[in-house]
Formats: C-alpha cells, structure tokens, sequence
C-alpha cells in the first residue's frame, strides 16, 4: 500500500503526507515539535512524551515538556528535547 | 503568528483547567477525536493542566466522567471575563481608562530638549530662543514650528552653519554645527622674526633659521628683534639676493621682575554656627511652587542644589526640586604675628611665580624686602629668572623694535 501511495506521489507531485496518513514531523531547533498526521498521544510526562502514528509512535525525551496545542489534525509540542526515537515509523 | 494565535485565543476566551486520573492520555485522545481542541497540557504523574474553549468545556466534563477523570476548573479567561470583570469593579476600570488618557496626554509634550554640537554659543540662550518661539518643556509637540525655529537660530546665531530640530517620541533633538574661526596664526610658510618678550640681558642664542640680531650679554629691551626673518643679502652689491625666511631658534635671557603687594595683619575669618535653612521648591525649569519655605540668616550665605527627577539615567523629567540652602557664620577678625604675615607672603610669591612663569624658566633668585606698615606689610619680591624670551611676530621690513618702531638692533646703518 505504501509502495502505491509513493508512487502516485512520485508521479503526481502531491506531497505523500497529503494522500496518506504519513506524519509529517517539524522540528524547530530543540524547543518546538510540530506534527500533523498524528493519532493520539500514549503518554505524556514532564520528561517524555510518546506520539502515536498509523504507522508506529514516536518517543521525544528531554525536560520541561508540554502540549501547547493539540488539535485532531496537528500537536505542537514545546519543550527542551535531547532525543527523538521513531519505532516502525520509516518502513 | 503565535501573536495572532494568543489575540484570538484572548478574544475568544479559554478554561484553565485541571485533570486528575490514571487514563489522562487515552482521555485526551478521546478528546481529540470528539473534536476538541487542547492547548497547554502539563502533566505530572496523575494530574495534568491544560486550556480548553468555553464550548467544549461541557463535552469534556462528559468524557472525563466516562474514563474515571476529575475535573477541576482552575480559571476563566479572556475577553468576555475581562469585561465582566471591568463592569463589576468600576473604579478599577476608570482608574484604567484615566491611565491610559493620562499617558496619551502626556505623549503630546515635549518632556527633553536635547542640543549637541554647540561649543561657543551657550545651550541657555538657544532654550531662551526656542522659547520665544513656542518651543520649550512641556510645550504641546505639535504646536511649534520647527522649520521656523531652526530659521530663527541661524538668524540669531550666525556662526552655525548647519542646524537640525527632530522630534523622536516626546525628545526634540536640536543638532547644531559651529563656523571655526579662522586662527590668525604665523603658519610655516609665513616669514616672521623672533623678538623680544621682556627687557633682559641674553643669556644664549641658538638660531636654526633666520639672521641672529643679538649676541650673549646683549641688553635687549621688549619688543626688540631678536632673530630675523631677513637673511644675510647674497650676491653682487649691485643686484644683491635677499631671501626673507620664518625665523627659527631658540633665544633665552635673564629677566628680572618685580613683585609687590600688601598683606594685612588682620584677617575676617567666618565661623559658621552650624544653623542651616533650607527651602524646597518643586516645578519645571520655568514654574516653581514653594514646598517648604525659609527666611535666610542676616549673616550668612547660600547655595542652590537642582535635582532632577526621571527614571534612570536615559530618561530625565522635566521636573526640578530646587533646594536654596542658607548657612550662618559670623565674621571674627583675627590679629596674626609677623611671622605668620611672612609666611603667607612667601606661600603668594611662590603661587604668582607658578601661575606666570613658563616650566621652560629657571628660577635664578628671588629677594624678599619687607616694610613693615600699621595695618599691613608690603612686601616687594625681586625674581630673576633664565627664560625662553623669543616670541614670533609676522615680519615688517622696518626690522629693529617692533613696539616703538625705532632701528634699534635691526642690523640697518
């Protein structure tokens, strides 16, 4: 299935998170986690915060962390992050 | 855009509150797909923080049941509140409204007057020439023409050759530039001769440039050429070459000058008591009311101490405290021995000899006579001295004395 979406997106030009439930991640420096596609948070915590995708979950560690908007379409996450972990996201 | 994001939040009004349960995630989630939005969620262990919309304030009360959740509010903000909140405190919101209408009237003045650039001409008479044509502290901004100002001061003043009135904010800047007078000096390409100072006898000359007019020993009055700017005549006797040059050298003679004056035996003395008065006015620098008021003392004298008030360093008021402190004293007179007088005679010669003689001189000697008098004595120092006498004038084809015009010491006849 994925394979057919990169390929209509390949050859269409239409950017794959449009046409697909792929997350689409914006990191701004180390303070600012954006992202659309999301399907829920699995747990939050002032040091870590879990992210769930269609297609895995994503872990961001650090301190001070909080939602500062959360919406059905996007999380905008801030924060003083160290490390991101993707699990199975990129297959 | 955050901004934006903030201003509609404001005006759309939010919750502020608090979440206590073990499924704080899976009840957020389920929020989200119900279509509410959640904005500054914190969480820590069980309990968690966060903002909601007025409307969707209901719809989460529901699910938080749902999933075992308490549910607290902690605040309501916004528009709406902030006005409910101004209608039931009216004092506090006329207090607001009058802050904001008294900060916007004095946004109108001119709080500063700043001028740069000006040396000769005093930062007082400028204020003064504002001020005659609309233009001082406190004044309503818009009202002078700074055009004109500008005009006025170029016309008073005609040694500025560039001036500039701005108004940043409630500061009017005043930038000024200043003519320099052309310095009427001897410049090294203008011929001139070395002569005299003082009547002396000449103890060295050292030319470097020019012809020398006197030898060591020589008694030169003032005045007299020294070195001058004419050079030896070269040549045949019948086309002679004469070559006018600026005199250069270094001249020094033995000069001898008298000094007197008179010291009196007795002395006024103030002895100040210790009571002092003072009045405190406060106004800008045009207007003062008394604040509190004193007489000052039959005998005594006063000092003046402005403050300025403001908010820091940068940002000084157009509002003074004016303090006139009065001080009493009463006058003793004091009889002092010879000795003393002497010594006070001594401590004069020595500051007339610091202030007058050049640190190029040399101190030969100085002979104190004194004659004692009935209230004072006169004392007359003689100070010779070793010092440089040459001083340069622009050259005349006279030579000789340059102050009686006689050809003395000219080398002519």
């Amino acid at each position: 299935m994925n394979n057919i979406v990169s390929k209509i997106s390949e050859k269409t030009g239409i950017p794959s998170e449009v046409i697909s439930s792929q997350p689409k991640i914006e990191i701004t420096g180390a303070k600012s986690l954006y992202i659309e596609n999301h399907k829920g948070i699995k747990l939050i915590t002032p040091e870590s915060i879990i992210i769930k995708f269609s297609s895995g979950t994503m872990t961001a560690e650090g301190k001070k962390i909080a939602i500062a908007e959360m919406t059905r379409e996007y999380i905008l996450v801030k924060g003083n992050f160290s490390s991101f972990k993707f699990d199975k996201i990129l297959e | 855009m955050i901004y934006i994001s903030k201003l509609w939040k404001f005006f759309n009004g939010y919750v502020i509150i608090s979440i206590k349960g073990y499924n704080i995630e899976k009840l957020l989630n389920k929020a989200l797909i119900s279509g509410i939005v959640i904005r500054q969620v914190k969480k820590d262990r069980n309990a968690a923080e966060a903002e909601l919309l007025p409307e969707d304030l209901k719809a989460f009360a529901l699910l938080c049941r749902r999933y075992k959740c308490r549910l607290r509010i902690i605040n309501k903000n916004g528009f709406y509140r902030t006005l409910l909140f101004m209608k039931r405190n009216i004092p506090y919101t006329v207090g607001i409204f009058l802050s904001l209408a008294l900060i916007y009237a004095l946004a109108q003045r001119v709080w500063i007057i700043d001028i740069t650039g000006c040396s000769s001409i005093s930062k007082h008479s400028i204020l003064d020439t504002c001020k005659s044509n609309g233009l001082y502290e406190l004044c309503d901004k818009s009202s002078p023409d700074y055009k004109k100002i500008a005009e006025a001061l170029r016309i008073k003043y005609k040694n500025i050759a560039w001036i500039n009135i701005s108004l940043k904010g409630s500061r009017v800047h005043i930038r000024l530039a200043e003519d320099k007078p052309s310095v009427n000096a001897v410049t090294d390409s203008d011929a001139c001769d070395i002569v005299s100072a003082a009547q002396c006898r000449i103890s060295s000359v050292v030319t470097e440039k020019g012809t020398p007019m006197v030898k060591k020993n020589d008694i030169v009055k003032k005045g007299d050429v020294l070195i001058s700017a004419q050079l030896v005549p070269a040549g045949t006797e019948e086309t002679p070459v004469t070559d006018i040059v600026k005199a250069k050298g270094n001249v020094r003679g033995i000069v001898t000058r008298n000094y007197s004056f008179t010291v009196p035996y007795t002395i006024s003395k103030r002895e100040y008591t210790g009571r002092k008065r003072t009045a405190v006015f406060i106004g800008t620098a045009y207007k003062k009311i008394c604040i509190k008021g004193a007489k000052p003392f039959l005998s005594g004298e006063s000092s003046k101490e402005i403050i300025r008030l403001g908010l820091g360093e940068d940002c000084p008021l157009p509002f003074f405290i004016y303090k006139d402190i009065y001080s009493e004293y009463i006058d003793k007179s004091i009889k002092r021995d010879i000795e003393t007088v002497k010594k006070e005679a001594s401590v004069h010669i020595t500051e007339f000899i610091a202030q007058n003689y050049d640190i190029s001189s040399d101190i030969l000697s100085v002979k104190t006579k004194y004659s004692e008098g009935k209230e004072s004595l006169s004392v007359n120092a003689e100070i010779i001295s070793d010092e440089n006498i040459g001083k340069e004038i622009p050259h005349t084809d006279t030579g000789g004395n340059t102050l009686n015009g006689t050809t003395e010491n000219s080398g002519i006849g």
